[in-house]
């Protein structure tokens, strides 16, 4: 912008001088003009001189040439006055002095010679009266030589005033003739002189040399001007050509800029700038779009009109202790849009920097996250309505469990007592019995108990991880669900590495018992009764992994559902038994709160000479908490 | 080539006309600096002792000169020239009998401080002045740096160059009423021509446009030691030539030369005739030559009846 404007300046100036140097120019060649009619009018004049001169002797009417002196004395007193001799052109003073000189000379000569030719004009005159009232021919000769004077310049003049003084007069009349003779030669001689004085001057030379050579002069000062004049163009043209240069480059500036103010004007994102102060000073459409606002509800506003108040004190403060340190910040914003509904905005402030360094503004690019916020919430809330179903079924099959392993020791219980009590009616209650029957009620009772031990853990809804030896874990999974093997006839087999594994206890008892209950449901259907059954569980660690390998030999998962098990709500048993859970629940499980993986696929091996073909579930949980973490 | 002369003579004479020419009537000056002269050149302060001006010696009613032989100045000291008539001054090519003046405003100053006339100086007359209320006022008024010397000096000048006597009965006569000569005049001015008083009385002035020596074929003897342009020029070849005077209002200028040595218009034509023209003529011509003279009186100029 500075160079535009030097530009800008060096172009007017230039202009200035060009008007400047024109104008000058102007004066000195207009009076250079002055000079030069001034001059040939001293030429013309001066030939007016000279006819005067060289025209015969006659009346005259002397105001003519006087006019003409007049008219030099006054031109050249105007050049004396005007100084151009002394400033412009000194070179051309002494000639121009010369020539005033010569003039003053020539006019006191030609006032000589007024005064002379009109003497001469008059005895040349009478001298013809004369003549004719003359009787004695000798001055015939005498007369036709002084009449002839003017036009024979080969006349003698010394000779004839020898011979008119030779003259003898007889009369008056002759005597008057010889005076006016006399004063014929005498006048004609001055006459001459004069003129040849005025000849000797040579002034026209003079003159016309003078004339040259100023007009030569006119050709160097011409081209001085000229030289001038055309330094200045160029440099004008230039600085223009500079100036279009700069012009252009702004303008190209300004495209660009205009193209970014497009990309920022319809950009998909939301785009604020704000003063030092934060006070709002552009937004673009999105913004307007997206907030309901006008432009003129918020240029102007401090941005914290856009506040819900859902972030804290400290969020703000953070904010503004980064940006105004010159850093970008990044973070997510909940304000509030004008009708009143929240809006989670992702966001980056930048600080935006004078050349100076100075923080001048705030740029402020968001994106509107509201509606992946709002999924992500919905999602959250459907994971616990699904944890809450999964923990329901738990504690259905608990109570289960609790039943079915009541029911033994509790009969038990019952028969001992009813037992004690009838032996006792019919008296036959002897202490062998007696104690034999309180020994079996002692043992279900602390059996009882232990089972509600068992229970305890499985419910304990601890949030805290805890170091846990895998081997009692699924020791604790036997006693829930251990019973459900015996009655069905399964055997369980299992080969476990005694590993600790760092995590939520429950919830990897909770994953084993899924996975048994699956296993055992996958038996009951598949196989017929008389069928052997088996449960595969082995334990090991791997490369710093526990891997948990679940096998059983129910003929397999259907390969067309495979990949569908791990998804919520899928079932492939009956509505009454299976809830689509279960292995969801798992999947999460292990991979969220023990940062493993679980996989399946169906196996077929050799297990005492026999082939069999099963599930193989197959959980694998980074052993150091740090691998977790990655 | 005496007839080839005769031709040119008698070719030129046919253009005789145009040696004398009239005055115009309507000359161009300025009127409220002419005015502003006219009152300083009636003003006696203007001399040592108030007692002269301008019109002392030149009589603006009487044909512009004093009628005396030699003006009479300042504690009566007597002039040793005649005073020439202010009267178309303005038309000769300088001021004053030895051309001294190269024009009016050169001449003014002249008098003014010649001791025998009005014996005094610019200065002291611009002290004597400035104080006067109406030149004050007028000064100012006409000119931008008001009462001056300059200024002064270009006021009396402006004034004397409005004093033109036009429409003489000469000029109207040469402007073409024929009528307004008598014979006998026209004759005159016949033989102001043929004997050559016109080779230096020519022009618009009839005179005033050459200087020429007084004497030409008989040598003059003045009373006065005046040596004319010589006392300028100091040029050996200058002695005793005078500017040639003015012929218009001839008839009231009386005495005439220089030395005012001829009372009349006779005697002045002889003795132009005898010295100047080396002619006798008889008594006859002279007398219409005289007439003829008579006929150049002009008018009184206008800026004398202008306020």
């Amino acid at each position: 912008m500075k160079k535009v404007l030097i530009i800008i300046f060096v172009f007017i100036s230039l202009i200035f001088s060009l008007v400047y140097t024109t104008d000058h120019s102007n004066k000195k060649i207009e009076d250079f003009f002055k000079m030069q009619k001034n001059i040939s009018y001293l030429i013309s004049t001066n030939k007016n001189f000279d006819i005067f001169m060289s025209s015969s002797i006659s009346y005259n009417n002397f105001d003519v040439i006087q006019k003409d002196i007049f008219k030099i004395k006054d031109i050249l007193s105007q050049i004396k006055k005007s100084n151009y001799f002394d400033k412009e052109l000194i070179a051309f003073k002494s000639d121009f002095l010369q020539i005033d000189d010569l003039f003053k000379k020539k006019i006191k000569t030609i006032e000589k010679l007024k005064s002379t030719s009109a003497v001469l004009n008059n005895s040349y005159r009478y001298i013809q009266t004369i003549y004719e009232k003359l009787d004695n021919k000798v001055f015939n000769t005498i007369y036709t030589r002084i009449i002839g004077l003017e036009f024979n310049s080969e006349i003698d003049i010394k000779k004839l005033q020898n011979q008119v003084n030779s003259f003898k007069v007889k009369d008056n009349t002759e005597k008057i003739f010889l005076v006016h003779a006399k004063n014929i030669l005498q006048y004609f001689e001055k006459f001459q002189k004069q003129k040849q004085d005025i000849e000797v001057l040579s002034l026209n030379k003079k003159l016309d040399e003078f004339e040259k050579n100023f007009n030569d002069y006119s050709n160097v000062f011409i081209k001085d001007i000229k030289t001038v004049l055309w330094s200045i163009i160029i440099l004008l043209s230039s600085s223009l050509v500079l100036f279009l240069f700069y012009y252009t480059k702004i303008a190209y500036q300004k495209i660009q800029l205009n193209r970014f103010k497009q990309a920022v004007e319809n950009s998909d994102n939301i785009i604020m700038t704000t003063d030092y102060h934060q006070k709002i000073k552009y937004v673009n459409e999105n913004f307007i779009r997206h907030t309901g606002y006008t432009y003129k509800d918020v240029i102007g506003k401090r941005a914290s009109i856009l506040k819900s108040g859902l972030n804290s004190k400290k969020f703000y403060k953070d904010l503004n202790k980064t940006i105004y340190s010159g850093k970008r910040w990044y973070g997510e914003f909940v304000n509030k849009i004008k009708d009143g509904k929240l809006s989670y905005e992702k966001t980056s402030i930048s600080p935006i920097f004078d050349e100076k360094g100075k923080i001048i503004e705030f740029l402020a690019i968001k994106l509107d996250v509201t509606k992946e916020k709002n999924i992500e919430k919905e999602l959250k809330e459907k994971e616990h309505l699904l944890s809450q179903q999964s923990k329901m079924i738990a504690l259905h099959e608990m109570l289960d469990s609790i039943a079915h392993q009541w029911r033994q020791p509790l009969s038990t219980i019952s028969t001992a007592a009813s037992g004690m009590r009838l032996n006792k009616e019919f008296d036959s209650l002897d202490d062998k019995t007696f104690y034999e029957l309180i020994d079996s009620i002692v043992d279900n009772t602390l059996y009882l108990s232990k089972t509600i031990d068992s229970f305890k853990t499985f419910f304990k809804t601890n949030h805290e991880n805890t170091l846990f030896n895998i081997k009692n874990t699924v020791n604790k999974v036997l006693d829930l669900i251990g019973y459900k093997f015996n009655e069905n006839k399964v055997e369980f087999i299992s080969n476990i590495k005694e590993l600790n594994i760092e995590g939520l206890e429950h919830e990897l008892i909770q994953s084993l018992v899924n996975l048994f209950n699956n296993s055992q449901d996958a038996i009951a259907k598949n196989l017929n009764k008389d069928d052997e059954k088996f449960i595969f569980l082995d334990v090991y660690d791997d490369n710093e992994n526990v891997v948990i390998k679940i096998k059983d030999n129910a003929k397999g998962i259907d390969e067309k559902i495979i990949d569908k098990i791990f998804e919520p709500y899928f079932t492939t048993k009956h509505k009454s038994q299976g809830t689509g859970i279960g292995l969801y629940m798992t999947y999460e499980i292990i991979s969220k709160h023990f940062y493993g993986t679980i996989e399946v696929n169906n196996s077929t091996y050799m297990y005492k000479d026999k082939e069999y073909t099963g599930a193989l579930f197959t959980i694998t949980i980074p052993s150091k908490k740090d691998d977790r973490n990655k | 080539m005496k007839i080839l002369f005769l031709i040119m003579t008698s070719f030129l004479l046919l253009n005789c006309k145009e040696l004398i020419l009239p005055i115009k009537s309507d000359i161009k000056y300025d009127l409220q600096k002419a005015l502003l002269g006219k009152k300083l050149f009636f003003d006696k302060r203007l001399s040592k002792d108030n007692t002269i001006s301008c019109a002392s010696c030149h009589d603006v009613d009487n044909g512009g000169d004093d009628n005396r032989d030699f003006s009479i100045g300042v504690d009566n000291k007597k002039g040793n020239i005649n005073s020439p008539t202010v009267f178309n001054s303005r038309y000769n090519l300088a001021q004053f009998w030895d051309g001294r003046a190269k024009d009016l405003k050169e001449q003014v100053s002249g008098p003014i401080h010649n001791p025998v006339e009005m014996g005094s100086s610019l200065e002291e007359i611009i002290k004597k002045l400035e104080n006067d209320k109406y030149y004050k006022k007028q000064f100012a008024l006409v000119y931008k740096n008001g009462f001056t010397k300059d200024n002064l000096v270009d006021a009396i000048s402006e004034f004397e160059s409005a004093l033109v006597t036009p429409d003489s009965r000469f000029d109207l006569y040469l402007k073409g009423d024929k009528s307004a000569l008598s014979e006998d005049e026209i004759e005159g001015y016949r033989l102001f021509k043929k004997n050559g008083c016109i080779s230096c009385h020519n022009g618009i002035n009839i005179g005033g446009n050459l200087f020429q020596k007084m004497g030409i074929l008989k040598e003059y003897k003045s009373k006065v030691g005046n040596l004319g342009r010589y006392e300028v020029t100091k040029d050996v070849e200058d002695k005793s030539y005078f500017k040639v005077p003015t012929l218009r209002n001839i008839n009231k200028t009386s005495p005439y030369f220089h030395d005012a040595s001829a009372k009349n218009l006779h005697d002045a034509v002889s003795i132009m005739m005898e010295y100047q023209l080396g002619m006798k003529a008889n008594k006859q011509e002279i007398e219409k030559i005289v007439k003829f003279l008579k006929t150049l009186d002009g008018k009184r100029p206008k800026i004398l009846d202008k306020k």
